[in-house]
Order: C-alpha cells, then structure tokens, then sequence
C-alpha cells in the first residue's frame, strides 16, 4: 500500500489542506520529503496521517480548531490492484466512508494494512531520531544477539533487550534462584513471625482445663476456711467484751462512793465561778501594792523640792536683755569692721585722684567741673564714629571716579579697533553644508577601490581560461559553445573512451586467454600420439591423394605409396579414436580459439571504428574551439568547465563595468561641486590656486565662514563695554561729590558739640581718649562718699550699746572686762541658769499630785472586791465560813468535782450495758457475776490463737482463689489469634499470587528467548546481506562485512573491518556507528517485508538531522533505493536536508512544503 | 401444625458460621481494611446475637458448622461462651446441631461452658418439645466428618398438634462436591410432615421449598471471592397464620466480581474512567457496609495489549479510586482483553514472536523440560501450605504448569507489544 492523497480536511490547525503525493511512477523511487519549519505542522499532519488509517482518538488533542464533532481526513490509498479513496471522521464506529457518504467496511483498509495495528505499523515503519538512539543503545544491552537484533529491526522496536530485562528482574525481585536474599524469604519470615507470635498468644485445650479445676478447688477451699474463721471471730469478741466489762463494773462502784462524800457541795452550775477566783486574787494584790508605791514616791518627791535654789535678781533682768540683743549684734559688727572701711576710703581718694591726672585737668580743679553730662559723652562717641566712616567713603568714592575715566577711556581706544565684514555667509554656508553632506569623494573613493577589485578579479577570472588569451572586451563580445552541448561532446568523448578503454581490456584479456588456449592445445598436440584435427586432416588428404595417383597410374609404386599413406592414416585415425576425449578437448580448444580470434579481429574493426568516431567527433569540437578562441589542441572534457568558468569571468568582467561607471558618476560631481565653490569663495575675494581640492575648497570656506562669525561677535561686544563705561564713569563722578558735602556737615555739628565745655577746639582723636576717664569718674566719686557715711554709722552703733548696757546697772562681777559685749553675755548665761531652775520645781510638784490621785484610786479598788467575794460566798451555808478568796476557791473545787464525778458514772454504766450487750445494769452485773476475770483471761488467750491461725488459712485461700480467676481470665475471648489467623491467610495468599506472577514473567521470558533463536533462524538469511549492504553504505565503506560468531545456543554479531579485516563485536563499536548498524537493521527489516509482502509507507521523522553530510547523502541513498521497493516520506524542518536529498537523488524525490 | 393456638414463638435461623475462620482476600492487604472486616466471623457472630436480643427473639437455631475444623483457640471457646451468656441473659434459647466441620467434638468443644438454655443434639438425634409455644425443635449432630448416608431415619416423628422444627447439616440431594454430607432429597424433607426445616451446609441461601419450608440461610459472611454476593440470616416467626419468614442482612463486607467491558475503547482514559465509574457503580449497589471488589476487565479492544501491560497501573488507579470511597476494597484485578481478531497478523513481528512459542516453543520437549526446573526451584522454597496450589499432582501441575506459561507468553509480547509507545502527538 502507498499514500497517494492526504486531504486533511478539518484537524489540528489545517483546514482543507491537501498533500498529493501523485501516483506511482514505474521505475521510479517513491522518496517524499515533507519540509516545513518549526510549527508548520509537520507533526499534525504525521498524526492526521496515522488517524486516517487507524481512526481518531477519542481524547484527540486535535480539536482546538474544528471541534469533535467536525474533525475529518481524507485520503487516498493504493496499491498495484486497487485503489481507496475514503474519509474518517471521529468515533467508535461507521468512522470510514466514501465520497458519497456510503460507509466503507474497515477489512478493506485492514487488509492493506496486513492486519498490523497501530502500534505494530507505529513502531515497525516509522523512524526517528530518539529510536535510532536507542536502538544502538539496546544493541549493546543485547550484547549483539542475533535473534534480537533481527527482531528489533523487524519490528522496530529498540529496546527489546531492556524490556525482557526488567521483566526479569520484576521476576527475580520475588524469587531467584541463586539469590539469597528476595522478597519471598522475607514474607516467609512474617509468615514465621506470625507463628511464633501465634504460639506465645494461645492456650491449648488441655491446659485450660487444668486452669479450670484449679479455679474450682481454689474457690472450695476458700468458702470453707471463710465459714471456720467466721465462728471463730464471733467467740473472740464475745470473751474480749467481758474481759473489758470487769474493769468498769470495779470503777463505776469506787466514783459513786466518791460521789457520795461531796453531798454537802452543790454542783458547781456555773462553771465561769472557777475561773473568776484567780481574778479576784490578783485584784487585791494589785490594790495593796499601788498604795505602797505611792506612798514611797510622795516622800521622794518632797526631799528633791527641798532642795531645789531660786535666783530672783537674774529673773528681773531677763525682758531688758531680751530687748538689747539687736543692739548688741551692730556693736559686735562695728567693732569688728571700723578699721578695715577706713582703710577702703583712703583707696577711693587715691583712685580719684589718679584720674583727675589722665584727664590732664589741673590738680586744684573742682571735680564736678570736670564732669560731662552722659548724653554729651554719648554723642561725642558717635560723632568721631561717623567721622571715621565719612572719611573712609570720601576716600572710595574719588578712588572708583579715577578707575571709571580709565575704563572710559581705555573702551573708546579698543572700540576704534574695528573689522568690517568680508564675506556673504548667508549663500556660503549652506552651499558647504550641501556639498559636505554629498559625500561625493567618499563615493569615488569606494567606486575607485571597487573598480581596482574588480580589475583585479577580471584579470585572474581571465587567466582562469587558459589557454584562452583576449581581454574583458574581447571575452563579452566573443562567442562560446552551449553549454548543452559542451556536455553532450564531453559525455560522448567520455563514453568513447570508456568503451574504447573496455573494448581494449577485453581484447587483451582475449589475447591473452588465446596465447593460454594455444599453449594449451600445443601442450596437447605435442603429447605423444596424439594426432590434431589438422594432422588427420593431412594424413587422409595424403591417403586420398595416394589414391587417385594409383587409381590413375595402378602400378606397383603408386600402390606402395598408397598403401604407405593409407597405413599412415589408418594409424593416425586409430590414435584419434584411442584419443577420443582428448581429441574432443583439442578440438573444444581450438573452437574456442577460432572464436577468440573471430573476437579480436572483431574487437580490432571495432577500435578502428572508435576511434574514427573519436576523431570525428574530436574535429567537429576543434572548430568550436578555434572560433571560441581556444586552441585546438584543448582537451574537449574540460570544456564544460570551461565553459561555467568562463560564464563566471563574463560575470566577473561586467563588475569591472559597472564599477567604472560608478567611478566617473563621482567624478563628475565632484566637478561640479568645484566649479560653484570656486564661483562663491572668488565672490568674497579669497585667492585661489588651481589645483586645490574640493576638500581644501571646503575647509577654506569653512574658514572663512568661522572667521567672519568670530569677528561680528568682537565688535558688538566692544560697543556695549564702551556704553557702560560711560554710563560708569557718570555715576562715580557724583558719589565722590556727595561724600565731600558730607564731611563738611559733619564738621560743623562737632564744633557745636564742644563749644563751651573745657576741651573746646580739641581733634576727634583727642577727645576719644578722653572718653573713658570721663565715664568713669562720677561712679569713683559716689564710691568714696558711701564709705565715709558707712564709718559714721559704725561708729554711732559702738556708742549706743555701751551706753544701755550701762543703763542697766546689773549687779555683774565681771565689771573689769572692758568689752560691753562679753560681759553682757556672762549676764545672759545667769538668767538662762535661773529660768531652768524655776521650771524644775514645777514639774516636781506636778509629780506629787499624781501620785496622791493613784494611791486613793487603790484603796477603792481593794474594797470592791472584798465585797465580791461576799457575794458568792453567799451559795454555801453560813458554817462553811467562807469569808477570803483561799476559802472560796476550795468551795468552788469541792462542787466541780462533784458534777465530774456524776458525768463519768453515768457513762460507765451505758458502756458497761453496751459491751455485754445487755438491757439494764442489773442484767450486766449478773452475767459478771456468773464468771470472773481470771477465767475470761485465760479462755480468750485460747481463742486467740485459733483465731489468729484460721485468719492466715483464709488469706491464702482467698489469694489461690484470685490467682486461679487470673489465670482463666488472661486466656479471654479476645480475637488476638483469630487475627493473626487472618494475618496469616493473607500472607499466604499474597505469597501465592506473587509466586504465580514471578513463575508467569520467568516462563514468559524463557518461551521468549527461545522463539527468538527461532525467529532468528528463520530470518538471518534474507536480513543479513541487506543489513550488510546498508551498514557497509552508511560507515561510507569502514565496516565491509557483517558476520556472526556461534557460542551454544546464542548467535552474536559481527563486524569485519575493511582496513584491517578485524572483527569488532558490538561492544567495540563507537556509539554512532551502532546507530548506523541500528538504522541499517531497520531498513534491512523494511526491505524484507516489502519483499515478503506488499509494502507500507515509511515514515521517517527527521533521523538524519544530527548527520553530517556525507551520512546525510548516504542515508537520502539508502532511502532511495527503499524506495524502488515502497513508498518513503521523510519529514524535515530543515531545508539544507532537501538540497541535499535533491542533489542525491535528483528528480526521483519530490519535496512538499508545509 | 397446631391449630388455634395464639401464641407466637420468633426465631433465627442460621448455619456455617465457621467462627474464627479468616477471610481469604488479597484486599486484607490493605492494614485498614483488615481493621475494619477483620475477624469479620466474630462481628457478624455479635449481629446475629443482637438481632436476637434487639428482637427479644425466642430461639437461635444453628445448623451446624459453627465451628471451623482446625480450630484449636481455647480463645474462640471463651468468646463464644460469652455471647451465648449473652442469649442466656436475655431469654433467648439456642438450638444447635453440629456440622461436618465440627462434628468431632475437639478438646476444645469439651471446654465450653454452655449455659442451661443451649441445646446440643447429639447424633442420635432427639426432640426438645416447648409445650408452652406449641413448638417440637428436632435435631440430629453429624457424629463424623463425613456422613454418606441420609440423617432422615434418625429423626423422631412430627409431634401431633405442635409446630416441628428439624434441625439438619446436609448438602442436599448430594452436589457434585458435597456428596458425602448427608444427601437428602427436597422432596423427602418436605414428605417428612415437619413445617420447618432449619437447614445448613451450603453456603448459598436458598428457599427449596414452602409449606413446609425448606430453608438453607448460607453463610452469614462470605470469606473469599468463592462467596459473592450479601449474606443474611433467616428469620422466622410462627404464629396463628402460620410460618413466615423474611431475610436479615449479616455480612459487613461482601465479595463481588465485576466485569468492565472495554470492548472498542480506543483510549486509557476512557478505561481507567469506566474502571472508576464501575468501582463508584458498586459502592451504591453492595448492600453490605464493604465491598471486597474483583476486577475482570475484558472486551476485544485495540488496548489489549497496553491494558494487559498496564494491569499494575489501572490496579493502583482503581486502589485510589476506592480509596476515596472508603467502602469499596479491591481485592484484584484481571485483564482478560482480546486485540480485534483483524489485527493479529504473522506481519506483525511480535505476533509472529508470540506464535512461536504458542505453536513451538512451548511444546519443545527441552523448554518443558525448562519449564518444569523453574517451577520446581520456586514450587520447592514456598510454604508448605502452598504446594498444593501448584498442582496435588502430576496432572494437575501440569494443567497449571500449562496456565502459567500461557500467561506468561502473554505477558511478554505484551510487554512487547505496547513497548514504544504512540508517537503521534
């Protein structure tokens, strides 16, 4: 089957796209390249093909454009007997129909496509590049088998070695053989683990049982050791209750005896009566030793206030002192400082008189004339100021008038410095822009180097016609064979030749095998007896002549020579007879001479005849070549390359033309350009010479332009400074002018100023230093007049104080101290004493009051409770004679131990009832009665320890008991084992089911060798020479031979090496190469079944993208050959694999774009 | 069947509860699933004990097999003994006769504590008559494993005026596999003259018969693919109108096979979504809490090949999917495709591969040889519980030598076949 027509009507991005690959045309490859760059579609339309003849997938991505439901291919398939035009659309079924919409059964397509699915034509007759990598790869993982390689190539699939591979190791993951350690040793191990765990959790039968008797005799045990401990119990209490009722009954009879004897004190109703007799008692105590205290401290008191002195003069004195204290503090001050303020006044006269002297005013001069009123010294201050400042002004001012007539003058000199313009730059300029931009010089200097290249290539493009001599000129205007027919003659000389170069090894292998031949038969004629055709040939001509002269003479000698000859070819024919074979061989030899010779003589005539056609044919050409320019002699097989050679010198020489034109087109501009830069420079009358250049034309316009700009620019500058100049100068002139008028004002208010004081007529400087003595002087004056009124107010304080201390006239032992202030001071000290004493005997009698108040306030507290006392005493009767607190207390106990006494009787008779479990004490009194202590003690010691012996037997009985519920309950109904059971069934299955995966995949691959060395016997003779021939093409001839080397039962590949014959296995091979054997297996494999059946088309996908081009141009070969046998589509985005395709296989490959 | 008698006597009818016996299913694999059907025996167990209570039942009847043969936990002895203390508590009395599973009474058997209110007939047989119900129950024990001869003549004659219930193990008419568990015809049960016979033995319910019932409730939960389907208990209730019974679901996982058709698929997707919807399909179908499910997929399909390649992916698909389910189990998966008959062509190099070792290799007497060497190694390192699954004998090996190869070879040219994949994207 081939692809005729694929319409790809609706699909991925292609609307109405039809790829026509015409019909087969006989004798012809059926090589398609589809070439389309990147995106074109090359892929889809692969994928349109592949849907057209298998069906759309349901989940086809194709239908971003024309959804599901609108998809549609068409195509048209064929094959020598028929032909199949049909459309697909997408779905399960009816998905094939003809033009007309009727519905094609699918076997029909089937059936063309042998039965093969999709993936099987998938991977059987397309290629590309991935699965030529990895179809070397899988060569070398498959270490050359040959059962598999050939599998591979026929079926295209390149990893076979790697697939049976991780079969195997899924298989030997569960199970190997050989290995130790694999997934079935570990589940055997849980399986185990299980058991184990199984075994530990379980309780057989047998010893639950056991466990249960255990429980039941441990429970008996114990019920009856309980019901002996109980009776025992109940005896021991009933005897410890008596044994303690004996006690009781004896101390109940001795506290009602006791009782009894205090019936004379009440009961003692309020107990709070008890806790008030220590109260009491400490009251009177208190209250008698208050009245001693006090008593003792009133007498203390009296003998201190004896004692105690009085100074009542001091007293008197106290308030008039108080009144001199002020007095006394200044007089103290006076005495102190007096000396030292008289010495500061002798320094402020001093310091004044100093003064006087600076201000050069004579010695004797009152000081108040001296003296300036503040606001004069003020504005003298400022005047000598601003005389300062005037005098400065006046001075700049006349400096910057003489500076502004300087610059005047100086403008007016350079102002008279002027150019006039010489040069219209209006018109120049832009004539020098226009021309500059033109780049004419540029342009013939590229048109003259041009022109010398093209010169250059012209004279070696010529000489590259040797022996053909002439110029440019004479070769564009000369004439030339066709090129047609240039070729034609070379074929024919060529072919001549070929078969005159045949026709003479032919003759000369003849020659040669007929020089063999007639050794051969002298070899055989020279032998002895053995008689040549030729000889026999002789003997019976000389017998037949030997006849016919006796027949005609019949006499003695004429019968002697006949019978001679006649003896002689009898022999001779003999011999040929007994030397039948050889004769037959001789003759067979000499036929085949005779027949070489016919050869070479026919050989010979047709040599003659070549040669005369050779010549012919060369004198026919050596006219074309004289009238091309060629000598005769020129050999008529390089004329075709001569020919292009000189169609290329014709190209090369018209260059040469076209660049002069360009050259002299530059030249004649520049010409003009001259001219009217001459005519414009002329015009601003600049002196030429003739031959400067247009450059230099230029840039002395240039100049020009540059130089008139500057200059326009000196000149206005030169004017404005002259205006400002002027305008400076003015202005200057009335400063200085004004700044005179001013110091002259000045002058006149300062005379005002000073007139009429004592430094009248004196200079600014003058009086400025006579400022400062000036301010300083009536501050030093008011200094020395606040001293002097401070030494009288000292002196008037010393004098007043003396004077009212004498006044005083106080008694003082101390009237030999001169100082008035010491002694007032002794005088204060004694009325301090004096006040001091006087308070002391007042807190004294303070004292004695106090104590006077405690001691009437004891005496009424020990009555009161005399009186208490009485009170309560007052419960008892009269003869008790209670009439002290000792003999209430007694009272009081007596009663509180009666009520005591009644509460513990009673009690004792509720216990004693109690404890012998009785109803009244008279019951009580007679069970104790019936018995008595001593008997009671020694039974219960017997019981005791019957007792204490059944408690123990009950403890353990009770413990057995427990241990044997524990035991039971820990076998428990819990599922543990149960579970692991389940556990276990699982496992068990998993074991199973892996066991069955792991044997199917081991059995599988086992069957699968096998039928591979079956395939491969079955296959190896028709593949191995097309594999061969392929590989040999491929490598370009490094490989020659491919071969096979047996060990047992496996069959490897090898490779023999042309240059050195070495076999290389496909281990030795480079990566690329086994590619190359890959790709020569698949194509060896498409070859087979194109010859076992009808082929299918193959589709390559760019395989030989990554190929030089010499693998390149042997693959697009082996390609065309395949495609003598089927129909090859090869799908490209790169468009030097279509040159190179083309130049293979020229027109027996059509290229379809995308 | 007395007549007029007012009062109504309820009871359970159950059999072949093989308590402790585990579930056999790949699907336990699954940790969480093992958690919530293990010991699935135990918890149906309690829901037929529940129902009895919930129900405030009469009776229990169980008709043999409550016990698995190899069952040798004293464990098993103590839970049961609780649940029947459970019945005892509450008023409900059990009637039981053993099966061919637990005919022999084992030392575990000895150590059951039954409480008053369960009844074991013997294998004599005999009769417990309620007179205040108006009910005769008659049983006969299976006295061995095997019993070739029919129970029917040791049972006691239908007591006049009162209800008879028998109580019998039997594989009924003798099935080709159970024929030695004491055959018995329908119709002779139902000539017999009892209303109501409480049947066990084979694990599939069926009805055999009406008036008089002739009842088998089956197992109360499956425990491999053997037993599909839901599982129930029968429950029966006598009164005035006579005997009716209805059917009480049990079984909290069951076991279903589901074919998926793939029949013309062209694309995986659309196989791995059917499988998904199938899956999705019987989470609503199975009546029972889980679904233990087995997948076949089949159908003749261009697919074949890859499907059968792909069979661990579309399992671990179908895995998630019921995953996300949490009630559906996949125990397995099988592909059984077919390729379409058009396209197996010796043209085809894998096919011409294929039919090599169908139609050659493996008849060559060494591969056999081979063969039977690889089974052997493996066969040799398994459990000794597992040989038999690879043949009891030679015969047998060899059909599943046969099997294995076969699906061996079909593995291979699948692994094969959908090696390259589609190129035409």
């Amino acid at each position: 089957m081939r692809l005729r027509q694929l319409a790809i009507t609706r699909y991925g991005k292609f609307t109405d796209r039809v790829l026509d690959f015409g019909p087969k045309k006989t004798g012809q490859a059926d090589f398609h390249i589809i070439y389309g760059p990147n995106e074109a579609g090359k892929s889809t339309a692969l994928s349109a093909y592949m849907d057209l003849i298998f069906g759309i997938d349901s989940r086809s991505s194709y239908n971003f454009l024309h959804d599901y439901k609108s998809m549609l291919i068409g195509g048209t398939v064929e094959t020598a007997e028929d032909t199949l035009t049909f459309k697909r659309t997408k779905g399960t079924k009816d998905t094939l129909r003809d033009d007309n919409g009727n519905l094609i059964d699918p076997a029909r397509l089937n059936t063309l496509l042998h039965g093969l699915d999709r993936d099987a034509y998938g991977t059987m007759f397309s290629l590309d590049g991935a699965r030529l990598e990895s179809g070397g790869e899988d060569i070398l993982a498959n270490k050359g088998e040959l059962g598999r390689l050939l599998f591979s190539a026929a079926s295209g699939m390149a990893d076979i070695g790697s697939t049976l591979d991780t079969l195997k190791g899924k298989a030997d993951a569960f199970f190997a053989p050989k290995k130790r350690k694999h997934e079935l040793t570990d589940l055997i191990g849980q399986l185990k683990a299980l058991d184990a765990k199984r075994k530990e959790m379980d309780t057989q039968a047998g010893e639950f049982e056991r466990l249960r008797e255990t429980l039941a005799a441990a429970k008996e045990h114990r019920d009856s050791v309980q019901a002996e401990r109980t009776q025992l119990t109940r005896e021991k209490d009933r005897l410890e209750s008596l044994k303690s009722a004996f006690p009781l009954a004896q101390e109940l009879t001795e506290l009602t005896a006791n009782e009894q004897s205090l019936s004379s004190y009440p009961p003692l109703d309020d107990p709070s009566l008890l806790d008030e007799i220590p109260k009491l008692r400490d009251a009177i105590t208190e209250a008698r030793t208050m009245e001693q205290a006090a008593t003792q401290e009133i007498e203390r008191i009296d003998a201190n206030l004896a004692e105690q002195p009085t100074d009542s003069e001091a007293l008197s004195l106290a308030d008039k002192t108080a009144d001199l204290e002020d007095l006394r503090s200044r007089y103290q001050s006076g005495r102190n400082d007096l000396e030292r303020v008289r010495q500061e006044k002798d320094e402020a006269d001093a310091a004044i008189q100093i003064n006087v002297v600076a201000l050069g005013a004579d010695d004797n001069a009152p000081l108040e004339m001296l003296i300036q009123p503040v606001d004069k010294i003020a504005l003298l201050s400022e005047l000598i100021k601003e005389h300062a400042i005037l005098t400065a002004k006046l001075d700049t001012a006349s400096q910057e008038k003489a500076d502004a007539d300087d610059a005047l003058t100086k403008a007016k000199n350079e102002t008279t410095k002027t150019d006039t313009a010489t040069v219209n730059t209006e018109t120049l300029e832009p004539l020098l822009r226009r021309i500059r931009n033109d780049d004419s010089v540029g342009v013939l200097t590229r048109a003259e180097e041009a022109l010398l290249r093209a010169k250059l290539n012209t004279e070696r493009a010529l000489s590259s016609l040797k022996p053909w001599t002439g110029t440019a000129e004479v070769l564009l205007s000369g004439t030339a064979p066709y090129p047609d027919q240039a070729t034609a003659w070379r074929d024919k000389i060529r072919n001549l030749n070929e078969d005159r170069t045949i026709l003479a090894k032919r003759k000369a292998q003849d020659i040669e095998e007929r020089a063999r031949l007639v050794a051969k038969i002298t070899s055989i004629t020279g032998s002895e007896g053995i008689i040549s055709d030729a000889q026999a040939t002789e003997t019976r001509k000389a017998r037949d002549t030997a006849w016919q002269k006796h027949r005609s003479a019949l006499n003695d000698e004429t019968a002697d020579i006949f019978k001679a000859a006649l003896d002689t070819d009898d022999r001779a024919q003999a011999a040929r007879l007994d030397q039948s074979d050889r004769l037959a061989n001789l003759r067979e030899l000499e036929q085949n001479r005779a027949a070489l010779d016919a050869g070479i003589t026919a050989a010979e005539a047709e040599e003659l005849r070549l040669d005369v056609l050779l010549q012919e044919t060369r004198s026919q050409i050596s006219k074309v070549l004289i009238a091309a320019g060629l000598p005769e002699t020129f050999d008529p097989l390089g004329l075709p390359k001569w020919l292009s050679d000189r169609e290329a010198a014709k190209s090369i020489a018209t260059h040469e033309a076209t660049a002069r034109h360009d050259r002299d087109t530059a030249k004649r501009q520049i010409d003009t350009h001259l001219s009217s830069l001459r005519v414009a420079l002329r015009e601003a009358t600049i002196s030429l010479e003739n031959d400067w250049s247009l450059e230099r034309l230029l840039d002395t316009g240039d100049a020009l332009v540059e130089k008139e700009k500057t200059t326009a620019l000196t000149r206005a500058s030169y004017e404005e400074t002259l205006a400002d100049a002027r305008t400076n100068a003015g202005k200057r002139g009335a400063s200085a002018q004004k700044a005179k008028e001013n110091l002259s004002d000045w002058q006149a208010r300062w005379s005002d100023t000073l007139t009429g004081t004592w430094i009248e007529n004196r200079t600014p400087a003058e009086v400025n230093a006579l400022l400062d003595p000036l301010r300083n002087l009536p501050a030093q004056i008011k200094s020395r007049d606040d001293i002097a009124r401070r030494i009288v107010g000292m002196e008037r304080d010393i004098n007043d104080f003396e004077k009212a201390f004498n006044d005083l006239n106080a008694d003082t032992p101390e009237d030999h101290i001169d100082d008035a202030g010491i002694r007032f001071t002794k005088l204060t000290e004694r009325i301090n004493t004096a006040k001091i004493n006087m308070e002391k005997t007042a807190t004294l009698k303070a004292a004695r009051d106090n104590q006077e108040t405690a001691k009437t306030q004891a005496e009424a507290k020990r009555t009161a409770t005399l009186e208490r006392v009485s009170e309560i005493a007052k419960r008892y009767p009269e003869d008790l004679k209670i009439q002290d607190v000792d003999s209430l207390a007694s009272a009081l106990h007596k009663s509180a131990e009666r009520a005591d006494l009644h509460v513990k009787v009673t009690s004792l008779k509720t216990a004693l009832i109690g404890l012998l479990d009785c109803i009244t004490l008279d019951e009580a009194n007679a069970m104790l009665s019936e018995t008595n202590e001593a008997i009671t003690k020694s039974s219960l010691v017997e019981i005791e320890s019957s007792h204490q012996q059944a408690e123990e037997k009950w403890k353990d009985a009770i413990i057995a008991h427990r241990d044997a519920e524990n035991a039971i309950q820990s076998v428990g109904g819990d599922a543990a084992v149960a579970r692991i059971d389940e556990e276990r069934a699982t496992l068990l299955l998993d074991i199973s089911d892996k066991a069955q995966s792991s044997l199917r995949l081991r059995l599988g691959i086992l069957a699968a060798e096998r039928a591979l060395y079956l395939y491969r016997d079955r296959h190896r003779s028709s593949m191995m020479s097309r594999t061969t021939n392929a590989f040999r093409n491929i490598t370009g001839g490094t490989y020659d031979k491919l071969e096979t080397q047996q060990n047992g039962n496996t069959e490897r590949l090898i490779a023999i090496r042309k240059d050195t014959g070495a076999s290389v296995g496909v281990e030795g091979m480079s990566t690329a190469t086994r590619h190359q054997l890959f790709f020569a297996l698949r194509l060896a494999g498409y070859e087979d079944f194109c010859e076992r059946s009808d082929s299918l088309p193959l589709i390559a996908d760019d395989i030989l993208e990554s190929f030089d081009e010499d693998r390149a141009t042997e693959s697009f070969k082996q390609l065309q050959a395949l495609a003598h046998k089927g129909q090859a589509i090869y799908l490209t985005h790169h468009r030097h694999l279509c040159t190179i395709a083309e130049k293979v296989c020229g027109d027996e490959v059509s290229i379809h774009e995308l | 069947m007395s007549e007029g008698h007012a009062i109504t006597f309820r009871f359970l009818h159950t059999a072949d509860l093989h308590l402790d016996s585990p579930l056999k299913s790949l699907a336990l694999k699954d940790a969480e699933l093992a958690g919530l059907i293990g010991n699935a025996s135990r918890k149906v167990f309690e829901s037929i004990v529940g129902i009895c209570l919930d129900e405030q039942l009469d009776a229990l009847l169980i008709a043999g097999d409550l016990f698995d043969g190899n069952l040798r936990s004293v464990k098993t002895a103590a839970y049961l003994s609780k649940q029947l203390k459970r019945l005892d508590e509450a008023g409900v009395a059990v009637y039981m006769i053993r099966g061919n599973h637990d005919a022999e009474a084992s030392a575990i058997t000895k150590q059951l504590d039954l409480p008053s209110s369960v009844h074991v007939f013997t294998g004599t047989g005999g009769t417990v008559k309620l007179e205040d119900k108006g009910v005769a129950i008659h049983g006969v024990s299976f006295a061995n494993k095997t019993m070739p001869n029919s129970l029917l003549p040791k049972f006691k004659e239908p007591v006049a005026g009162m209800t008879n219930i028998g109580l019998m193990h039997t594989s009924i008419g003798g099935s080709e596999r159970h024929d030695v568990y004491a055959p018995v015809s329908v119709s002779d049960l139902v000539a017999y003259g009892f209303d109501y016979w409480a049947l066990g033995h084979i694990h599939k319910r069926q009805v055999h018969h009406e008036n008089p019932f002739v009842v088998m409730p089956g197992i109360p939960q499956g425990r491999d693919m053997g037993e599909s389907g839901p599982k129930s208990v029968t429950l029966g209730t006598i009164d005035e109108a006579g005997i009716r019974i209805e059917e009480r679901l049990t079984s909290i996982a069951e076991f279903v096979d589901a074919t998926v058709d793939v029949t013309a698929m062209q694309n995986m997707e659309d196989v791995s979504d059917l499988i998904a919807q199938t899956i999705r399909d019987q989470a609503d179908t199975t009546q029972s809490e889980h679904t233990v499910l087995r997948l076949t997929l089949s159908g003749e399909t261009p697919l074949a090949w890859n499907i059968l390649r792909d069979r661990d992916t579309r399992l671990a698909e179908a895995r998630i999917e019921a995953d996300t389910l949490g009630t559906v189990w996949i125990e397995s998966l099988r592909a059984q495709p077919s390729p379409p008959s058009t396209t197996t062509t010796e043209d085809d190099p894998v096919i011409e591969l294929q039919t090599l070792m169908e139609s050659t290799v493996i008849h060559d007497e060494a591969f056999r040889k081979d063969a039977e060497a690889v089974l052997a190694a493996l066969v040799s390192k398994l459990p000794s519980e597992l040989r038999n699954d690879f043949g009891k004998d030679e015969a047998e090996r060899e059909r599943i030598l046969d099997a294995l190869i076969k699906g061996g070879h079909t593995d291979v040219t699948a692994a094969l076949h959908g090696m390259t994949e589609r190129s035409d994207g």
